[in-house]
């Protein structure tokens, strides 16, 4: 991020707000979300709150839930990133009645991420936040950032976010340009020792049978080991009918995860799909919402030069 | 209660049998059929063939069904021969059908059509039915399709395919199996089938081992392609209800019940 900066208009401008706010500290975080939140009660406005239960528990404390101000429960979604686009779609049209315009906070568990692969995949929810609702509703969010915290950085957020607020003030991030692809970091080797298989039409049997052979080595059964069969298939019948009829599959074990890997010289080109909820008459797109949905991360690297690499990452409980 | 298996030889076969018996290139129809008509007579069963009887087996078949002639559907004639082998004296009716291919554009549907109406028959009678098919012609996906709705199996592609599809009970159909994308388009024409007859189809699917967003939206399209339909899936887990939630299906717009 570089100065210098633009202020924003206090006024409600057209179209998705969508602001940083680093702070330091409790008090600083109290601060300026509290500030945040009474600015929109007295504009009228309803507002959405997603953080961590203990900033939560904060808030409540200063300013309680009502009618127009609702805590939600982010458990299932706090470290998936892959749900939290569907999960805003659903909060905002659940909280938002009675046409006031809305308002949303929302801050990751980022001190809490599992992985640093988790803390990239959050980076590029927040980036997609900025697609996902470009041409929707009106409604503003601010998202919290805890500069203390051990893994912040801030200049990877605030390329996420358009507008950064410091001292109450809004202005334009420098450092945000919408027209610039997410700057993904590399992903990393497979880790020793992996297993390998190379699919193709009629393969999706004996695909489950290698991911079965593998999860159970690693207690990983029932429901859980379904869901991944369901993730999994969708992707390598992607791989099969969009990304030139085969593919690579990879497992391996990394740290306390099994990862899925499927490789093919198919190219999504829209970084939005799977991330919102389908409805019954859409024809096809499921696949990736399920995998978003059914994995407890989903890393997705998409080039029309390089073609597809989709990594599924199932926590296992040992 | 009737269960799926494959079958080494036809001497396995049992009464409520319904089987599917694909013939390789160098099969020999009357060599293969002929102890499983034999034992027909062996046991004191009225032998119906449709098709052409082999002169080999002639003396063992009591009568020959040319489909091309029957006053009415096979499944009418069928089970006509049913009531009379029963005044007849025979303890029951075993038919060998030797399936041809038809003409092209009906014959997946008319194929469909009979095969589940031989299926309920075969279920509900008792009768043992036996579905030859062999010989050029034949199209891989729709042998895959007819393979499905035969709980029983023989011959050149002797394993059970993915899913089967069957009848059980009185009012109900099992489905058991994987039905992923590559099944998807057999099973949403099954379901299309069952449904043009049915104003309700129970599908109990506690052998349902898998079904993934292809096979989902099979069902949805099959349930909403007929006005005032409903397909109630008994015996599902948590996984297929919890996937059949997550991909917006479960609204009043789909008539598919997902319970447990």
């Amino acid at each position: 991020m570089t100065a210098p900066v633009q202020p924003v208009s206090a006024d409600r401008p057209a179209g998705y707000r969508h602001e940083l706010y680093p702070y330091s500290g409790r008090e600083e975080f109290l601060e300026g979300a509290v500030e945040f939140l009474r600015e929109a009660l007295d504009g009228g406005e309803a507002v959405v709150v997603a953080v961590p239960e203990e900033k939560a528990s904060l808030l409540r404390e200063e300013v309680p839930e009502e009618a127009t101000v609702r805590y939600v429960d982010t458990t299932a979604v706090a470290h998936r990133p892959g749900r939290l686009i569907g999960a805003w779609q659903e909060w905002i049209t659940a909280h938002a009645a009675h046409g006031r315009p809305v308002r949303g906070i929302g801050e990751s568990p980022w001190d809490q991420a599992r992985s640093r692969a988790e803390i990239e995949e959050l980076r590029h929810h927040e980036w997609l936040l900025n697609k996902a609702f470009a041409t929707g509703p009106a409604w503003w969010l601010l998202c919290p950032y805890d500069l203390t915290g051990e893994s912040a950085t801030l200049e990877p957020m605030a390329r996420c976010h358009p507008q950064i607020r410091t001292g109450g003030r809004t202005t334009e991030s420098t450092s945000y340009d919408p027209e610039a692809p997410f700057a993904f970091s590399p992903l990393g080797d497979p880790w020793d020792p992996f297993d390998e298989f190379a699919y193709t039409h009629g393969d999706l049997a004996a695909l489950r049978e290698k991911i079965a052979a593998r999860a159970q080595e690693h207690g990983l059964t029932g429901r859980r080991l379904r869901e991944l069969h369901l993730a999994a298939t969708e992707v390598a019948a992607n791989s099969i009918r969009h990304g030139g009829g085969q593919g690579v599959f990879r497992t391996w074990r990394e740290d306390h995860r099994l990862v899925c890997e499927f490789r093919d010289v198919g190219h999504i080109d829209d970084p939005l799909a799977g991330r919102s909820r389908p409805t019954s008459s859409q024809p096809g797109g499921r696949g990736l919402w399920l995998v978003h949905q059914l994995c407890d991360l989903v890393e997705i690297r998409s080039t029309p030069e390089q073609g597809t690499v989709i990594r599924l990452h199932t926590e296992l409980r040992d | 209660m009737r269960a799926a298996r494959t079958l080494a030889a036809l001497d396995e076969v049992g009464t409520g049998d319904h089987v599917c018996q694909m013939l390789g290139p160098a099969d020999d129809v009357a060599d293969r059929s002929r102890a499983f008509v034999a034992d027909g007579a062996l046991f004191g069963d009225k032998v119906v063939v449709v098709g052409t009887a082999p002169r080999a087996m002639g003396e063992f078949v009591q009568r020959v069904l040319d489909p091309a002639r029957l006053d009415g559907s096979l499944l009418t004639a069928v089970r006509r021969e049913a009531e009379n082998a029963g005044r007849e004296g025979f303890r029951s009716l075993r038919v060998l059908h030797h399936v041809t291919p038809g003409d092209r554009a009906q014959r997946d549907e008319r194929l469909l059509r009979s095969e589940l109406d031989l299926e309920e028959f075969a279920a509900d009678s008792g009768a043992l039915v036996v579905c030859v098919y062999g010989g050029a012609g034949w199209d891989a996906p729709t042998l895959e399709k007819v393979r499905c709705v035969h709980p029983h199996h023989l011959g050149a592609s002797p394993t059970s395919p993915a899913f089967q599809v069957y009848r059980t009970g009185r009012d109900g159909w099992t489905v058991n199996g994987v039905v992923d994308s590559d099944g998807a388009p057999a099973f949403g024409a099954i379901m299309r089938t069952l449904l043009a007859q049915l104003a309700t189809v129970r599908l109990l699917c506690h052998g349902l081992e898998f079904f993934d967003a292809a096979g989902m939206s099979a069902l949805a399209d099959a349930a909403q392609s007929l006005p005032d339909r409903k397909v109630v899936c008994e015996g599902t887990n948590e996984t297929v209800r919890m996937v059949w939630e997550l991909s917006g299906f479960a609204v009043p717009a789909v008539p598919v019940v997902m319970a447990p």
